[in-house]
């Protein structure tokens, strides 16, 4: 679980779950950085809060909420595992939320494995790009699912999910998560639904959804189209300079050594699984 | 001047063992978690308490810390000049 | 198998600790034993960049413990050595991820798989050194002649020292030195600094601009010939697979002519 985390929650507004910060400091900080820069996104949206195991003083809980209350939030319900924290919760008459917050999806992935005979299946050579426009990437076609069922089951729940194989006949769009805001190196953002980033994703960021995955600005970090295996998921960006991709079960790196060419390139690119490998190409005006 | 002066600069003089002394001393006391004035309130006790029996030259008193592996020492010398009875 | 888990730790950031693991790890796994690197600087990853491996990494050690992957499908495999691997620490998250029976855990599974375990520590004595320290049987203390890196590892040898019954060894790595400013007596030299410590010493690694460009390619310098610092760092390795390596002659490396000048009319023992 990432430090803060933003989940749309179908019909219910967005949950924001601070549950991965261990001190009180950290989620002041992961709040005041998440919910000021996009202050504009957030007014008027239902928001519920997961504190996760925090364990808060009545005061501590105050800081949280005239956190919210000055980019003018107030959070519907606020989930918490700590007593304590419920009951500093209870006096300032806020809603806690009952039954357990919804989650991150985590996608299901395949790997390098670890025996040598096997790592010769990926040839080097194999990088996201080369010269020549699209070129394949390693894609792994292995795929763990015994540990992933969990994951879907999730994703299925939510109503919004895109069944993985039958990603031509998807059913009703899924929501759109729009944020307007760089993602530093830490911070990491998951969506059911599409996802719409303003700004930068850095290295060491991370950004997930099951739906597209669309940066206004440079992909610099990681991103995870179609965390529930949807194949037909893409990944666009202004600059697509990533360190590595995944669409469904296909993940595609950065090159070991960039080649001169790929720096002249510039404008946007997208990227999309074809042929079960990732394949970026130039979003040309033609 | 100021060229022949740092080549043939002795060594007790150097920065080096300007630093050396310097870590020596902070260890000792990080090590004994001694608080900065801890060590010259306790040699003020000790000139007191061996001033009740002896005559001691005060001038000449030395105290000093030795590090022994990982442990320290201090040494305490008192020049006696007569006993008092 | 049950291989050897040695943690990297230094107390003071800075003082060149990834850099010392990621070499080691190099190092070792050149003399053909197999190595597993450990990157418990969750938050704050960086190893993978000096392996020139972070576009490979998918899954990482918080992943293994919360049992989201299996260790096997955590582990990055390096680009030039077939023996060598990284489980790199997660970038999203903090310290707390992980406590010390989860690491100790981790340590055991991977001796079972490797002959060498080399968990580099965060920097500071807080709960990520010691979740770090927590599996580890020997440590290696890596320090610069630096007052301040000095006064650091000896808080963390007092802390190993505390753990005698986990710890059976450790011993240091004087990272940065520079030959010529001990032999101009502005700085402490090798034998200052372990009479003050009064610790074994492992090695002793010149100061080199080399390992910054070799940050910069993500390959190691102890996987380069020829160079000094890559030099040092091999004889670490062979000295902790029991070898008898003696210590480089710093006075040598600085070839000078002024150098020469100075040593001849004060031959200065570094």
């Amino acid at each position: 679980m990432p430090k803060i985390a933003i989940i749309s929650q179908q019909d219910k507004g967005v949950l924001i779950d601070v549950g991965g910060c261990s001190t009180l400091q950290e989620v002041t900080q992961q709040l005041i950085s998440t919910l000021q820069i996009s202050s504009e996104f957030w007014a008027g949206m239902n928001i519920d809060l997961n504190l996760g195991e925090l364990k808060l003083s009545e005061t501590e809980v105050s800081q949280i909420l005239s956190i919210a209350a000055e980019v003018g939030i107030k959070p519907h319900q606020i989930f918490a595992s700590n007593a304590a924290t419920k009951e500093a919760l209870a006096t300032h008459k806020v809603l806690v939320g009952t039954g357990r917050p919804m989650t991150l999806a985590v996608g299901p992935l395949a790997t390098e494995p670890l025996e040598p005979a096997a790592t010769h299946a990926q040839p080097d050579s194999g990088n996201i790009r080369d010269a020549a426009g699209a070129v394949p990437a390693p894609a792994a076609t292995e795929v763990h699912t015994a540990s992933n069922n969990d994951a879907n089951a999730t994703c299925t729940a939510s109503g919004a999910a895109v069944e993985p194989d039958a990603s031509s006949t998807a059913p009703a769009p899924p929501a759109i998560l729009y944020l307007r805001q760089t993602l530093r190196s830490g911070q990491s953002v998951s969506h059911q639904g599409h996802l719409i980033i303003i700004g930068d994703v850095n290295p060491g960021a991370e950004v997930r959804a099951d739906g597209d995955i669309t940066v206004w600005g440079a992909l610099r970090g990681v991103a995870h189209a179609g965390l529930n295996g949807n194949t037909c998921a893409e990944i666009r960006a202004l600059r697509l300079e990533p360190i590595q991709l995944r669409i469904a079960h296909a993940i595609a790196r950065s090159p070991d050594r960039p080649h001169k060419t790929t720096q002249s390139r510039t404008g946007p690119e997208t990227a999309r699984v074809i042929n079960g490998t990732i394949r970026i190409t130039a979003n040309n005006p033609d | 001047m100021q060229v022949v002066n740092w080549f043939f600069r002795r060594k007790d003089e150097s920065v080096r063992s300007q630093a050396k002394d310097r870590m020596r001393l902070m260890l000792i006391h990080d090590r004994l978690e001694l608080p900065a004035d801890r060590l010259s309130s306790l040699e003020e006790e000790l000139i007191a308490v061996v001033s009740r029996y002896f005559d001691i030259d005060r001038q000449t008193t030395r105290f000093d810390l030795q590090q022994y592996e990982r442990r320290a020492a201090l040494i305490a010398n008192f020049p006696l000049l007569r006993s008092k009875c | 198998m049950s291989g050897r888990v040695i943690v990297i730790t230094s107390g003071k950031g800075g003082v060149g600790k990834t850099t010392a693991s990621a070499n080691i790890g190099v190092s070792l796994a050149q003399t053909g034993v197999s190595v597993a690197m450990v990157d418990m600087d969750i938050g704050l990853r960086n190893l993978d960049i000096l392996m020139g491996l972070e576009n490979r990494v998918v899954y990482n050690l918080v992943d293994v413990v919360e049992e989201r992957c299996k260790l096997r499908q955590a582990l990055v495999k390096d680009k030039r050595l077939p023996n060598l691997c990284l489980l790199p620490a997660a970038q999203t998250r903090d310290k707390s991820a992980v406590n010390a029976e989860q690491m100790k855990k981790l340590c055991g599974e991977l001796k079972a798989l490797f002959d060498y375990v080399i968990v580099d520590s965060p920097a500071g004595i807080e709960s990520g050194f010691q979740n770090a320290v927590a599996g580890a049987e020997e440590a290696i203390v890596i320090t610069t002649p630096e007052m301040s890196a000095v006064r650091d590892a000896d808080r963390i040898v007092g802390l190993l020292e505390a753990r005698k019954e986990e710890i059976s060894q450790y011993r240091l790595v004087l990272n940065r030195v520079r030959p010529g400013m001990i032999r101009t007596n502005d700085m402490m030299s090798v034998e200052d600094v372990l009479e003050i410590l009064s610790v074994k010493l492992l090695g002793v690694v010149p100061e080199d601009e080399q390992i910054i460009v070799s940050t910069n390619k993500g390959e190691p310098i102890a996987g380069t010939d020829n160079i000094r610092s890559g030099l040092a760092f091999r004889n670490i390795a062979r000295r902790l697979r029991g070898e008898d390596v003696p210590f480089m002659d710093l006075d040598e490396l600085n070839a000078n002519w002024f150098g020469k000048v100075v040593k001849f009319f004060a031959p200065a023992r570094v």
